[in-house]
């Protein structure tokens, strides 16, 4: 006799379920049961990924996924499995659901049983009695439920071996027969097979933060919480087969499916008495005369129809028009903004002005990003400046209502390092051995843990206790822990959202999350926008202000473009990347004098070739030395029984043979080890998730394996899969590259022709990329620009350009401003407010407008400024417009009172100060003023550290070559190098060579 | 020398190092109101201590001095009986101070000083703060008698200190006419005066143990101070028989069942050569033993019967992995109404092929 069983808990009721609704869905497969009920403590969290995993082929039988959640409540009324009928009864479950979260910080669920009440109608309710219970208290929440709009209510029962398991059914039936609800079966599951009671335990212990010595009666006294077979409860149940029965008929009752969350796209964006798609077309042809002055040309006509015709046929105008109406807002607001993904470079996506790549430009081809067989819904990213983002939000918001746009959830699982160090603390061992195992898993992704890194850890792995450790946390790795607002992807609906999924409170005040992640949303085939935050580009839009301020040129992304080998690139070349966006690293910065960009696609390979994908599959060298022309491009081929010679030069020819993006990799397995859509899927998802779930191996053996089988070499194969699973974990698709290259091009294009703007820019948006401020001034100035040193009588907040002390510079002078100086912190309008002062740097430029400073009493009485402001300043050596240098300015400063006085008095108090004899102190050396620059402000425009030690290492034997003498340096037999390393300002990657 | 050396703050001495007065020679340099008016008069009489200009006086200090009363005698006192009335007087004066203060004393010391010189210390502890000066005299007073190597006075004690090493603050209490409360206090105070007599270790009380393991449930402890804990066992449930046994055998004992295989309940069971016929029977209740210990080793016996009749080594049976076998409890009524706590080792399939039984405890 086959039942459903409706009570089980996936470890999405955090830190209580000891097994993942996949678990549970093959489970459930291999006990042929007939339904399986997902039930977690007051969340849908978990519920979508086993209604994926159903699509999974090794589940043959596959049980009916029961949607429900476990109402837990705060007023005392016991636990409630609670079942939708159907759709309409699960959004009011949502409903329910939302309303609880949100009354409670971010996490929690607050409900009472009038809630419940209240939203009952079409519901399945299921009373679970706790371990002691009243009968006329059980007796009475069942009276109540079945006086609500319940579709039906039932007591259940479950037989937990806890010795009075036939007693208490016999008191259930009575209470059941007394309430006239039928009793039903469930074996309450908190895990999926008998060998996760330790793990269950471990979790007990972390959720109630003790350790396995310590945490006694509040765990299980048995294994016996798993998912059981038909059998194994009919036998428990053989004096109640009707309980067991009754399983089946509830199963029966439900009609409710995931499947049936039709998403209908939000109309906003579509004006009345059009279709969506009309519009769509309407835009884009509008599009072309912005974008095409002259006219389009033939090819960009033809691919727009065709992109249009595939966009009809798959019935993505919504999203398109979705995308576009917050871009444009962006634009009339003037807030930079660029789009990337696999929608994102297509030619209606650059005359909606998403993106500002031209894909005509790079021979992009839309339909490789969109295909008919995926049918998933298209992926457009749109990066706004960082600092802005927030106006973009707020306008997401405003135009759908908040009760229809919501962020997405992000899953925050296990990691190695976080899973040995709770499942340490669980099982009581010293803070030392936890922090030594944590500290070996440094880096590692979700592999587990490996013998060796155990044994250079001075752990020994044999020992029980540190193996059993490692086992749990093993097992541990890939749990889900806790949800955290997605950084920005928006889901939006037509109705109302709280009735496709719930929706909780986030951390951040007035910010509201749905439980689903992007994978959820994706299956659910939800629509979803990305509004992402890039600090680069809030970087190029200082940068184009400042050109339009000084120098009256209006400069837009979409415009800056250069032609091939122009200056820029040859400047790339050169290895002249500091601040460049993306390339500034020091591997792009050895690749880019290798890789010698021309054009834009170098640009495009450059970006995506330093990743840890082509660098881990070997494919970084092959590319090199095929580019340089050191080895004939060829392209692997299967023997010719089993295909074309040439079916991968199609794929690879852009690349010369060499598979460098991540859609490459994927359309090998599909050409070259003959994957089917769906396992090419499944591949997809196991790259997109395998740092979670180890699911990648199967994949491995089965595309090596096939190639092989073709007659690929083995190494070829190996390699391949090498990089797909170096994607896993930063996956670099052709068409992100390429919007990322576009801001390559534009960041390069204005250090090469706007270096003075380009390091003001920089600076002001600090901190960012991978540099100190000194070495960007100090970049700066290579290039020929002027750099002023902070001074109260001239510098702003920010770091401002003014004009060039020496006529003959082409460039303007960079002023350092007054955000350079460490401590002097910017207040923000909530601090003001609460502060009742302003901020301090608008007081010092107020004050000079007023009237220019004289003395330092001038200042400290115009300007009102705290003695710390003063100091600081004075550190700073910003006073010698006023004739004091740094020690002069510091000594006179502490002089001053220590509070600002009230201002009637200033005058006085200034006269009080008795006139010291002055006896100058010792001068301050140029060597001491550097060092304090770089404590104070992190750069120096006096002179490099380097050069007061030069005599030192002189002295020591040897010739201290300059800098740039690399010839020789390489003739040098033998060298030793010095190297000094600012230790105040954020490390540099490596000590520099002087 | 350099600026740290005066031991003032860092800010100070980074402020110095700023103006280049690097050295405690550059700053004495400098006029005292120059440095008086940016570093403060603490830091210009700090330069002045270390230049001998100014005193950096000691003001020595002892510990507080714990609670104490003595008494001196015009003649050395010798009798038992006026040794504790000594006791008995300085309890009082002791006391007295202690209340002022609404401490009481949780150990007190006793020290007598002999004619000739020698001292003699002897400390007595109690459970709970002590505030009442005939309950220090009675501790004393069984302390002193049961000592196994008795006071001697010699020629005489001429000086008896009593002092209360640690003291807590104790909040007075309004006694109710609540006997339990009442006698709770009095068996306190009991265990306090056994204790003195006989040692604090050989007073033990049963304290719960959080965990499922029957043997483990309770552990002994010094009964002394810990009258608190005594509600920490689970209180019993109204209308239902308990389910633990009264008695619980320190050695499960092996027997022999006749049950429904696989896992059904016992019929009969055989023990100590007897045959048991069972007429009721509830359970099972499965409890697995606890993974994260290494196996652990069984109490020694503690009653008479199991010391008696030593078990015959046996090859334990462990689980595959190691672990050790989940236990199926019953409680048992047999045909003469006796009650019985028996189990079976190992869940079929999953551990074990072939079980063994158990009987662990008496119900009555």
């Amino acid at each position: 006799m086959s039942y459903a069983e409706i009570g089980v808990t996936t470890n999405f009721s955090f830190l209580r379920g000891a097994s993942h609704p996949q678990d549970y869905m093959h489970q459930a497969g291999a006990f042929r049961l007939d339904a399986i009920g997902i039930a977690d403590v007051n969340t849908l969290a978990g519920v979508v990924r086993a209604y994926k995993e159903l699509g999974n082929p090794d589940i043959a039988h596959k049980p009916k996924l029961l949607v429900g959640a476990r109402l837990v409540f705060a007023d005392g009324t016991p636990d409630i499995l609670a079942y939708p009928k159907d759709r309409a009864a699960y959004g009011r479950m949502c409903q329910l659901l939302s309303r609880g979260k949100l009354r409670a910080e971010k996490g929690e669920c607050l409900l009472r049983l009038s809630d419940l009440v209240e939203f009952s109608a079409g519901q399945l309710l299921v009373v679970m009695p706790p371990r002691r219970f009243s009968s006329g208290d059980l007796a009475q929440v069942l009276d109540a439920l079945k006086r609500s709009r319940a579709e039906g209510v039932w007591l259940a029962a479950a037989c937990l071996y806890r010795g009075d398991d036939a007693r208490l059914l016999a008191r259930l039936r009575r209470i059941a027969d007394t309430v006239r609800c039928p009793l039903i079966a469930t074996n309450d599951v908190l895990y999926h097979d008998p060998g996760r009671r330790a793990l269950q335990d471990v979790l007990t212990c972390i959720r109630e933060k003790t350790s396995i010595d310590k945490v006694g009666r509040k765990l299980e006294a048995n294994a016996e919480r798993h998912l059981k077979s038909s059998a194994e409860m009919s036998r428990l149940f053989s004096n109640h087969r009707e309980a067991l029965e009754e399983t089946r008929r509830f199963a029966a009752q439900i009609s409710f499916s995931l499947g049936d969350l039709k998403y209908q796209y939000p109309d906003e964006p579509v004006p009345p008495g059009r279709t969506a798609q009309q519009h769509l077309e309407y835009l884009t042809w509008a599009g072309t005369y912005e974008y095409f002055p002259d006219g389009i040309d033939e090819t960009t006509r033809k691919n727009l129809h065709k992109e249009l015709a595939l966009i009809a046929e798959l019935n993505y105008a919504h999203y398109f028009l979705t995308v576009h109406d917050i871009v444009h807002f962006a634009k009339a607001k003037d807030i930079l903004c660029q789009g990337r993904g696999s929608a994102a470079n297509s030619a209606v996506c650059f005359v909606l002005g998403i993106t500002a790549v031209n894909p005509a430009e790079i021979d992009l081809l839309f339909e490789r990003f969109i295909s008919k067989e995926r049918l998933e819904p298209p992926d457009i990213d749109v990066d706004f400046e960082h600092e802005r983002r927030e106006e973009v939000m707020q306008y997401v918001y405003e135009r759908y209502g908040r009760h229809r746009a919501a962020i997405i959830a992000t899953v925050i699982h296990y990691r190695p390092r976080s899973a040995i160090r709770d499942v340490g603390k669980a099982l009581g061992l010293s803070e030392d051995v936890t922090a030594a195992l944590a500290d070996t898993v440094w880096g590692s992704w979700g592999e587990g843990y490996t013998q060796q890194q155990f044994e250079q850890a001075g752990l020994d792995p044999s020992s029980p206790v540190i193996a059993r450790a490692v086992a749990l946390a093993t097992e541990l790795i890939g749990f889900p822990r806790h949800l955290s607002q997605h950084v920005g992807g928006y889901v939006l609906t037509q109705d109302r959202l709280d009735s496709y999924v719930p929706i909780g409170n986030a951390a951040m005040d007035g910010r509201t999350f749905i439980e689903w992640d992007k994978d959820d949303v994706d299956a659910l085939r939800m629509m979803k926008v990305d509004v992402l935050a890039l600090g680069m580009l809030t970087c190029i839009r200082k940068c184009l202000d400042l050109i339009a301020l000084h120098k009256g040129e209006r400069h837009t992304l979409a415009e800056i473009k250069g032609e091939d080998d122009d200056e820029v690139y040859k400047m790339l070349s050169r290895g002249e990347s500091l601040g460049v966006f993306q390339v500034e690293s020091r591997a792009q910065m050895n690749m880019l004098p290798r890789l010698r960009p021309r054009t834009f696609y170098d640009l495009v390979i450059e970006v995506a070739i330093v990743r840890p994908g082509p660098i881990q599959g070997d494919m970084v060298h092959p590319y090199l030395r095929r580019r340089n022309g050191q080895e004939t491009v060829t392209y692997p081929s299967p023997s010719p029984a089993h295909g074309p010679a040439d079916e991968l030069e199609q794929i690879l020819g852009r690349t010369l043979g060499v598979p460098l993006f991540q859609e490459q990799a994927m359309r090998i397995a599909m050409t070259a080890a003959e994957f089917s859509s769906e396992e090419a899927n499944g591949l997809r998802r196991a790259m997109a998730t395998f740092r979670h779930v180890g699911t990648i191996h199967k994949f491995e053996e089965m595309m090596v394996g096939r190639m092989i089988a073709r007659g690929y070499d083995p190494a070829f194969a190996k390699n391949c899969f090498e990089q797909i699973k170096g994607f896993g974990s930063y996956g670099f698709p052709e068409s992100h590259a390429a919007s990322f290259a576009k801001l390559v091009y534009v960041s390069s294009w204005i250090k090469h022709v706007h270096p003075d703007a380009f390091a003001c820019g920089l600076l002001n948006s600090q901190p960012m990329g991978f540099y100190a401020p000194a070495q960007i001034v100090r970049d700066a100035r290579e290039n020929g620009v002027e750099v002023l040193p902070v001074d109260v009588s001239f510098s702003f907040w920010d770091n401002t350009l003014e004009l060039p002390t020496s006529p003959a510079s082409r460039h303007r002078a960079l002023r350092i401003g007054f955000r350079q100086i460490d401590g002097f912190k910017r207040l923000d309008e909530k601090e003001l407010k609460q502060r009742g002062e302003d901020d301090w740097s608008e007081r010092i430029v107020a004050a000079r407008l007023r009237r220019p400073f004289q003395s330092l009493e001038d200042f400290a009485r115009d300007t009102r400024l705290p003695k710390r402001a003063l100091l600081l300043l004075a550190d700073a050596d910003a006073f010698r417009s006023l004739g004091l240098d740094r020690r002069a300015a510091l000594w006179a400063v502490r002089r001053l009172p220590d509070d600002v006085p009230l201002p009637l008095f200033v005058a006085a108090a200034a006269r009080e100060q008795p006139d010291e004899a002055a006896r100058p102190l010792p001068a301050m050396a140029l060597s001491e003023h550097v060092v304090a620059d770089y404590q104070s402000i992190r750069l120096s425009v006096k002179g490099h550290p380097m050069q007061f030690l030069r005599a030192l290492f002189a002295r020591e034997g040897g010739a201290v070559l300059p800098r740039r003498d690399r010839t020789r340096r390489q003739a040098a037999s033998e060298m030793r190098l010095a190297s000094c390393w600012c230790a105040s300002g954020p490390a540099p990657p490596r000590a520099r060579c002087s | 020398m350099p600026v740290a050396a005066l031991g003032v703050d860092d800010r100070i001495v980074r402020g110095l190092n700023r103006a280049g007065l690097k050295t405690i020679g550059d700053v004495a340099a400098r006029l005292p109101a120059e440095l008086a008016a940016r570093f403060g008069a603490d830091f210009v009489f700090a330069l002045q201590q270390a230049l001998g200009e100014a005193d950096a006086p000691i003001s020595p200090r002892k510990p507080v001095p714990d609670y104490m009363a003595e008494k001196r005698f015009a003649e050395p006192v010798m009798t038992q009986d006026a040794i504790a009335a000594a006791l008995a007087s300085l309890a009082q004066v002791l006391v007295t101070a202690m209340e002022r203060h609404g401490k009481g004393g949780r150990v007190f010391e006793a020290s007598f000083f002999r004619t000739d010189g020698s001292v003699r210390a002897i400390a007595v502890e109690a459970g709970q703060p002590v505030t009442r000066a005939n309950i220090v005299g009675r501790l004393f007073a069984e302390r002193l008698e049961a000592l196994a190597d008795p006071l001697d006075p010699g020629f005489g004690f001429d000086l008896v200190r009593l002092s209360a090493l640690r003291t807590v603050s104790v909040v007075d209490v309004q006694h109710g006419f609540d006997t339990a409360e009442n006698e709770s206090e009095d068996v306190g105070h009991l265990i306090d005066r056994l204790a003195a007599r006989i040692g604090r270790r050989r007073i033990v009380r049963y304290v719960p143990q959080a965990t499922h393991i029957p043997e483990y449930a309770d552990l002994a402890v010094p009964a002394q101070g810990r009258m608190a804990v005594a509600q920490d066992w689970p209180a019993p449930i109204r209308d239902e028989a308990p389910s633990r046994p009264l008695r619980l055998f320190g050695r499960p004992e092996r027997i022999e069942v006749t049950a429904d295989f696989p896992d059904g309940p016992p019929a009969q069971f055989r023990w100590r050569s007897r045959l048991y016929v069972i007429r009721r029977c509830e359970g099972p209740e499965r409890i697995a033993m606890e993974w994260w210990r290494d196996r652990r080793l069984p109490r020694p016996p503690d009653d008479a019967f199991a010391r008696a009749h030593p078990p015959q080594p046996e090859t334990e049976i462990v689980n595959i992995d190691g672990s050790v076998l989940t236990r199926d409890y019953f409680r048992i009524e047999d045909r003469t109404g006796a009650r019985f706590w028996l189990y079976r080792e190992g869940i079929h399939v999953r551990e074990v092929m072939t079980f063994r039984w158990f009987l662990h405890g008496l119900f009555a």
